[in-house]
């Protein structure tokens, strides 16, 4: 768009000034932000407003002002929810960028078919959220599933009760998350990998440096750009990531797998508290935004 | 001489040792999706799992198509998923078409405020969304789910095909003006057959986050007649919570169109994104 020419801008302003008697651009625009505002900004300012009133009672909304908000913060399970989101979301980046920069590396060579098998290891991050739930329930299954067959027969170990205890549970959904989304981390990385300039790498090799020096003083700084984008991405759709968790245990047991948007959906859907479950939304919102600040800038400063 | 390509030739060997291997690890889900699919209830529950079916048997698909609720699931993620994509294509285009082909006050900020609405969770709207819906009078109907998703693709369509738009030649622009062309004639004639892929790869993109929608849908609808897929799914895991060839087989179908059309437009797709990305 910044790179308009000079014929091309006198076409633009020619269409323009032609047009512009009869509509301009902005009546393009307004079905789409017509939808926007409706479905996005009211919604947000009618959130607001929720939160600060008690909807648990028939008739009007009674303003309780801050209540809805303290009660969260006293609430057990707000408590194990926070800690749960954070394991969540950080299991998932960490092991989602260790696989995807692992394949993207390794199938970043020029050899016949590497753009089919790039395209073919997409495949889990094509999959519904939901669709992926039900693929791992049944591999997790504890009786008849495949990986505890896998871990009994093949490793002679005890089998494992992959979605029993707490802990383990919270594993289990991590890394059937780290399946599905590792391909994105891939062909993010496989792209940033082919824009660092070859050159560089050979003047290093003339330079004595071996594999991992290139790796740390190439590659890595590279990659910094979209390694800061696609981690932002991740980050949002991890920690607002609702199905997978929803179909493999609904957040339990008691609660070990209980992430923001399963608290918001139990608050307002299963207690029937609209109150609370839109301060802990609101909550969710400011909390990311403030995460990724705070990411966007130490990256920044330490460019600096 | 000789040691230097057998060398080579190790390496190629390992490297597709290495593929082979990373490939089985991470297809394996799908694979072991649609062979349980394939297998009669016995082999299923046996103590030892057959990696592959021993007696495959469709039985478990005709159980599936012939349940009446999951065709119907089916049915209605295809009208939800379908004109979600006819309605965001056409709101998308003409926005697309004011960002890529005029100049005006307010256009990167407009922009920009698209691209940010892509990345705000629907999860934290749940509650006023649902609110929303039932005061619309679109509880439980079609037509609220389309609207809902049409918001939430809106942002991603217009973005893809502003791409597609400021991609075709000014040239053509500045032809069809010398040749008296209209704006609307413009838009039709020459904007859309030009960038016909483009609008189709945008279009399946839309279709296949509608397909694979779950948390909307779980809120806005209540009953199996408008219900779709996703929620069909989570359903059934539920009230056939044993009937592993028929949940596999179900997960199969719903999963075909998503990786069909996937595959069609793969390529679209990794270009659109990485662009996007190297250059936001």
């Amino acid at each position: 768009m910044s790179t308009v020419g000079l014929n091309e801008k006198m076409v633009h302003t020619r269409l323009r000034s032609r047009f512009k008697k009869i509509i301009r651009p902005y009546y393009l625009l307004a079905p789409t932000f017509f939808f926007l505002l409706l479905v996005l900004l009211y919604p947000i300012g009618y959130q607001i407003y929720i939160s600060f009133h008690d909807t648990k009672v028939a008739g009007p909304n009674v303003f309780v002002g801050l209540q809805n908000y303290i009660d969260l913060l006293q609430n057990q399970d707000f408590g194990m929810m926070m800690w749960v989101s954070l394991v969540w979301t950080f299991g998932c980046l960490i092991g989602q960028f260790i696989f995807g920069m692992g394949t993207a590396l390794f199938l970043n060579q020029h050899r016949r078919g590497s753009n089919f098998f790039r395209a073919a290891l997409l495949a889990p991050w094509v999959m519904s959220g939901v669709l992926t739930g039900i693929i791992w329930k049944w591999l997790y299954n504890p009786v008849y599933g495949v990986l505890n067959a896998i871990v009994d027969k093949i490793f002679h170990l005890p089998k494992i009760s992959w979605m029993g205890s707490g802990n383990m549970a919270l594993l289990s959904v991590i890394i059937a998350n780290i399946w599905k989304g590792f391909p994105f981390w891939m062909i993010m990385i496989t792209a940033g990998l082919q824009s660092i300039p070859g050159e560089l790498y050979e003047a290093a090799t003339v330079d004595g440096a071996n594999h991992w020096h290139r790796f740390w003083s190439i590659t890595l700084p590279g990659l910094k750009t979209i390694l800061i984008v696609t981690s932002i991405l991740a980050f949002i759709w991890t920690y607002n990531f609702f199905d997978l968790i929803w179909v493999l245990t609904r957040g339990g047991p008691a609660n070990r797998t209980i992430t923001f948007p399963l608290y918001i959906y139990q608050q307002a859907f299963i207690f029937g508290d609209r109150g609370s479950a839109s301060a802990s939304a609101l909550l969710l919102i400011i909390l990311m935004t403030i995460g990724i600040i705070v990411y966007a800038r130490a990256f920044s400063l330490r460019k600096d | 001489m000789n040691t230097k390509k057998l060398k080579r030739n190790i390496k190629t060997i390992a490297y597709y040792i290495i593929v082979i291997i990373l490939m089985i690890i991470v297809l394996f889900p799908f694979y072991w999706m649609v062979a349980s699919s394939f297998k009669t209830q016995g082999e299923l529950f046996a103590l030892d799992p057959t990696w592959f079916p021993q007696e495959p048997t469709i039985e478990n698909y005709l159980r599936v198509i012939n349940t009446e609720g999951f065709t119907r699931y089916f049915y209605n993620s295809a009208i939800v998923s379908f004109s979600t994509t006819i309605l965001s294509i056409l709101i998308g285009s003409l926005a697309a078409f004011a960002f890529a082909l005029f100049k005006f006050r307010g256009s990167r900020i407009l922009s920009f405020s698209i691209l940010l609405s892509q990345m705000f969770p629907i999860s934290a709207l749940i509650v006023p969304l649902f609110i929303l819906i039932s005061r619309l009078q679109l509880y439980n109907t079609y037509s609220g789910l389309i609207i809902a998703y049409t918001v939430f693709t809106l942002p991603l369509a217009v973005w893809l095909m502003t791409g597609f738009f400021d991609s075709i030649p000014k040239e053509i622009a500045d032809a069809a003006y010398l040749d008296g062309c209209s704006y609307w004639q413009f838009y039709f004639r020459i904007l859309l057959p030009l960038s016909a892929p483009g609008i189709a790869a945008t279009g399946i993109f839309v279709f296949l986050t509608s397909w694979s929608e779950f948390l909307l849908a779980l809120i806005l609808t209540e009953s199996p007649s408008v219900q779709t897929i996703s929620v069909g799914l989570s359903t059934f895991i539920e009230q056939r919570g044993v009937d592993w060839g028929g949940i596999t087989t179900a997960a199969t179908l719903a999963s075909l169109p998503l990786l069909i059309l996937f595959w069609a437009v793969q390529r679209h797709f990794v270009a659109g994104m990485t662009a996007g990305a190297v250059k936001g």
